[in-house]
C-alpha cells in the first residue's frame, strides 16, 4: 500500500496501480478524452512536482499529487428563462456526451423557469461514446450509469424544490441506454443494434432518480441519430411546403438531418472530438483561459480573445474555427492545409501545430461532406433549404463567416444559418409543453449510412482541402 | 530534366495523364522497365511518403499521387512480368471485422505498393479467418490489420490467436494500426509491429519482408 497525498487528503493505492484509476476510484476523475491510452495528453497532473500523464503513471511509492481544479464547461442552452414557479411544473433533461442540462418548466405558463447545467461525469471514461461503450464491454456499465444518475440527482437537488411529477429526457441512444441502465454493448460494434429506440418510461425511483415521479424519454431514429436529434427536429418544426430544413449538430458525432414534412434523411458524420478540444495540442473545453475568438488584422497583428479575459491557456472550438479561417485567409495555411512553419504562435504559450490542422481537416470535411451527401442523396438544390439550424454547446458562438471560410459549412447556406444552442433541451421542453406526436419526425426519417453512401467517400477526400480566394 | 525525373515530379503532383504519357515514352525509348518503376514511379511515391510522414502533405495529395503511380504501373506490369521482376514481398491488408473505415488502410496499401511490395487488399469488415486463410493461400509474409474504433481494436488480438491456431504464427508477421491503436496495445495482443502513419508502415514492412527472406 502506498500513500497518495492530494492536498490535505490522503488516499491509498496498491503498488502497480495506475494513478488515473486510483483517482477515479476515489471520485476524483481526471479528464480522459482518449480513454486512458496515453494519446490525448489531457490528463496531466502534478506528481511530486513533475508533470505526469495520470493514465500512464504507475504508482510504486508514496506520492504527492496536485490536481488542477476541474472547471465546469460553459455551456449555453439558449433557454429563455422567464417562467416562474407555479403549481404545475416538470423537468426537461438533456444528457449530452459532454454536458448535462436540466430545465425546470412551468406547465401553467408554458415557460422555462431555470436551467442548471453540469458536466457529464462519464467523461472520465472517455470523451466519445465508443470509448465509453468499450469500457462497459470490458468492465461493467453500472459505474457509468451510477455516475450519471448521481450527477442528475445533484442537479435536481440544486433546484431545491418539492417533488416533480414528470421528467422528460433526451440524449443520444447510448446516453439513454446508460440512463436506464439498459445494456449498451451492442451499439458499439457493427451492425450497431440498440436495445431500444422507442420512447421509454419508468418510475424514477426504480432507476435511482430522486424527487421525481416518472421519467419519459423521447424516441430515436437509429443508433447514431438519437432522441436528442428528434428533439431538435421538434424544436425547429417542419419547413414550409416544398422546402427542407437542415439540422446540423456540431458535436463529436456530428449528426445531420435534412427533412421536410414528407421525407427525411439523417446521418452521423463522426467528426470526432476536435471541436471539443481533444486531438488538438492546445485544445481545451470552453472554460476560462480558452481562446474563443481570433482575428488577424491587415498587418498580421493578432486579436486574441479568451474566456474570462485571462491569459490564454488553450483553444476551444469556436477559437479553433476562427484561427483556421484567419490563417487560410492570410495564406499562412495553404489550400492543402500545409503551413510553412511547423507551428503557428497564437499567444505566449499557445500554439497551433501542423498536426492540429490535419485533425481539423478531417473533422470539418466530415461535417461538410455529410451535409452534401444528404443533399445529393435527396437530390435537391441549396435553394430548397429554408433554414440550416446549427446546434451544439458552442453553436451560438460560432462565427459563421469563419465556419464557411474553413469549409465546415456550405457557403450557399451561410445566410440561412440559425444557431439554436441546445436544441435537444429546447425541443424536449417543447414536447413537455405540447405533448405533440413525435412519430411524425421519426416515421419518415431514413438513416443514411455514410460507409455505403455513393457520395461520401469522394466528397470527404475532396473537402479536406481549403478553398482559397 | 531526365524523363525519369519528370515521371517522379509529375507523380508527386498527381498528374495521371502526364505520368502515363511519360512512362509510355520511356518504354518506347527502350529504358529498362525496372528503372522506370524504381527511379521514376516508386521514388516519386517515396518523396510523397516522406512528406506525408512529416505532415507536409495530407490524404488528398497522397491519393492523387497514388492514382498516378498506379496508372504508370499498369503500363509497366506486362514488361516487368516478362523480365521476371519480383516484388519485395507480399502482404495482405484489411480493416478488421465490424469496422468499415478504410481511408487509413488504403493509404497504407498505397505506401506499401510504393515500396514495391505486392499488396492483397481484403477490403473492410474482414474476419480473422479471412486474414489467416489469405496469408496461407497466397503465401504472405505479413498480415496488416487496420481498426478505427475502440470497439473493434480487439479483433486484432483475435487475428493473432487465429494465426497461432493455424500454426503459421512463426511464418507470418502481424502489423497493426489505426488511430486508436498504440505500441502498448500492439505489445499486449502479441502483434509484431505498430506504426502511427502509413509511410512508416511501409518502411517497416520492407524491413520485415527482408528479414523473412
Ligand atoms: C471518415 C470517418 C468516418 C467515415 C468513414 C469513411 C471511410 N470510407 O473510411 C464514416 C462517416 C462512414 C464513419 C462512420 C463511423 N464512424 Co467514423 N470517423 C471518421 C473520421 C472523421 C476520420 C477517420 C479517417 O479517415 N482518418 C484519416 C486516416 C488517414 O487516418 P487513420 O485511419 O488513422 O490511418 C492512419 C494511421 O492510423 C495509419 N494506419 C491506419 N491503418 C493502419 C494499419 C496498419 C497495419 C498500420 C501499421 C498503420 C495504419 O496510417 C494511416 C495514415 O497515416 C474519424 C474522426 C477523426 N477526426 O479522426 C471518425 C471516427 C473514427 N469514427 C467514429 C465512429 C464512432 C464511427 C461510427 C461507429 C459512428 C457514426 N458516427 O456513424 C461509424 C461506423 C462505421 C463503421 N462500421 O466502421 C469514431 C470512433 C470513436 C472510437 N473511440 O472508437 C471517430 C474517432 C469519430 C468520433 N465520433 O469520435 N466514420
Amino acid at each position: 500500500m502506498y500513500k497518495v497525498k492530494i492536498g490535505d487528503e490522503v488516499i491509498y493505492a496498491e503498488g502497480g496501480e495506475i494513478l488515473s484509476d486510483v483517482l477515479l476510484k476515489h471520485k476524483k476523475p481526471v479528464e480522459h478524452p482518449c480513454g486512458g491510452r496515453g494519446t490525448c495528453k489531457k490528463c496531466k497532473v502534478n506528481v511530486n512536482g513533475k508533470e505526469e500523464l495520470s493514465c500512464r503513471y504507475v504508482i510504486n511509492s508514496d506520492i504527492e499529487v496536485s490536481l488542477s481544479g476541474t472547471e465546469n464547461i460553459i455551456s449555453e442552452t439558449g433557454a429563455d428563462t422567464t417562467g416562474s414557479i407555479t403549481k404545475n411544473l416538470c423537468f426537461a433533461l438533456d444528457i449530452g456526451t459532454t454536458t448535462i442540462a436540466l430545465a425546470l418548466v412551468s406547465l401553467d405558463e408554458g415557460k422555462i423557469v431555470k436551467v442548471i447545467t453540469g458536466t457529464n461525469p462519464q467523461r472520465a471514461f472517455g470523451a466519445d461514446i465508443m470509448t465509453r461503450i468499450s469500457y462497459c464491454r470490458q468492465n461493467s456499465q453500472n459505474e457509468l450509469n451510477r455516475v450519471v444518475i448521481a450527477e442528475i440527482n445533484r442537479l435536481i437537488g440544486e433546484f431545491g424544490i418539492e417533488r416533480i411529477d414528470t421528467m422528460y429526457v433526451a440524449g443520444n441512444v447510448t446516453m439513454l441506454h446508460l440512463f436506464f441502465n439498459v445494456d449498451c454493448s451492442s451499439i458499439g460494434v457493427a451492425p450497431y443494434t440498440p436495445v431500444f429506440l422507442e420512447s421509454k418510461s419508468a418510475d424514477a425511483e426504480d432507476i435511482g432518480i430522486i424527487g421525481v415521479g416518472k421519467v419519459i424519454s423521447l424516441p430515436s431514429v437509429s443508433s447514431f441519430v438519437g432522441a436528442d436529434i428528434v428533439a431538435g427536429m421538434n424544436y425547429t418544426g417542419f419547413p414550409s411546403d416544398g422546402k427542407y430544413n437542415l439540422l446540423v449538430d456540431l458535436g463529436t458525432n456530428a449528426e445531420v438531418v435534412l427533412f421536410s414534412e414528407n421525407s427525411g434523411l439523417a446521418t452521423a458524420a463522426a467528426a470526432g472530438p476536435c471541436f471539443e478540444g481533444a486531438n488538438i495540442s492546445f485544445g481545451m473545453s470552453a472554460t476560462s483561459g480558452a481562446v474563443y475568438s481570433f482575428s488577424l488584422k491587415q498587418n498580421r497583428e493578432k486579436d486574441v480573445k479568451t474566456i474570462s479575459d485571462v491569459p490564454a491557456k488553450g483553444i476551444c472550438g469556436t477559437g479553433l474555427i476562427d484561427i483556421i479561417a484567419e490563417l487560410v485567409k492570410a495564406n499562412i495555411i495553404d489550400e492543402t492545409g500545409y503551413m510553412e512553419d511547423e507551428t503557428y504562435i497564437i499567444s505566449d504559450n499557445v500554439t497551433l501545430s501542423q498536426g492540429d490542422v490535419r485533425q481539423f481537416q478531417l473533422a470539418k470535411s466530415a461535417v461538410y461532406s455529410a451535409i452534401l451527401s444528404l443533399i445529393k442523396t435527396e437530390n435537391i438544390a441549396f435553394e430548397q433549404i429554408e433554414n440550416m439550424y446549427i446546434s451544439g454547446g458552442f453553436s451560438a458562438k460560432i462565427n459563421i463567416e469563419s465556419a464557411v471560410t474553413c469549409g465546415l459549412l456550405p457557403a450557399a447556406l451561410a445566410s440561412k444559418t440559425v444557431p439554436i444552442n441546445n436544441s435537444s433541451l429546447l425541443g424536449t421542453v417543447k414536447f413537455a409543453l405540447e405533448q405533440n406526436d413525435l412519430s411524425v419526425y421519426t416515421r419518415n426519417t431514413e438513416y443514411v449510412d455514410l460507409s455505403s453512401s455513393r457520395y461520401f467517400s469522394d466528397l470527404f477526400i475532396e473537402n479536406m482541402m481549403f478553398e482559397t480566394l | 530534366m531526365s524523363i525519369i525525373n519528370e515521371i517522379s515530379e509529375n507523380l508527386q503532383t498527381g498528374k495521371v495523364k502526364a505520368v502515363k504519357e511519360l512512362v509510355q515514352t520511356a518504354i518506347n525509348d527502350g529504358i529498362d522497365p525496372s528503372t522506370i518503376l524504381n527511379d521514376g514511379l516508386l521514388s516519386g511515391m517515396n518523396v510523397i511518403g516522406e512528406k506525408f510522414k512529416n505532415n507536409e502533405v495530407y490524404v488528398p495529395e497522397v491519393l492523387v499521387a497514388a492514382r498516378a503511380m498506379n496508372a504508370g504501373v499498369q503500363l509497366l506490369k506486362p514488361l516487368l512480368i516478362e523480365e521476371g521482376v519480383q516484388a519485395k514481398g507480399r502482404v495482405c491488408i484489411g480493416t478488421v471485422q465490424g469496422d468499415l473505415h478504410d481511408i487509413g488502410k488504403n493509404l497504407v496499401k498505397m505506401m506499401m505498393e510504393g515500396k514495391g511490395i505486392e499488396v492483397i487488399d481484403l477490403g473492410t469488415d474482414v474476419s480473422p479467418e479471412t486474414f489467416v486463410n489469405t496469408a496461407i493461400e497466397k503465401d504472405c509474409q505479413i498480415i496488416c490489420c487496420s481498426a478505427l474504433l475502440t470497439t473493434t481494436m480487439d479483433v486484432m488480438g483475435e487475428v493473432v490467436k487465429c494465426a497461432e491456431k493455424a500454426g503459421i504464427r512463426d511464418k507470418v508477421k502481424i502489423m497493426v494500426g489505426g488511430a486508436p491503436v498504440t505500441q502498448e496495445f500492439c505489445d499486449k495482443i502479441g502483434a509484431d509491429c505498430y506504426t502511427s502513419d502509413a509511410a512508416s508502415a511501409a518502411d517497416a514492412a520492407v524491413e520485415l519482408c527482408r528479414s523473412a527472406s
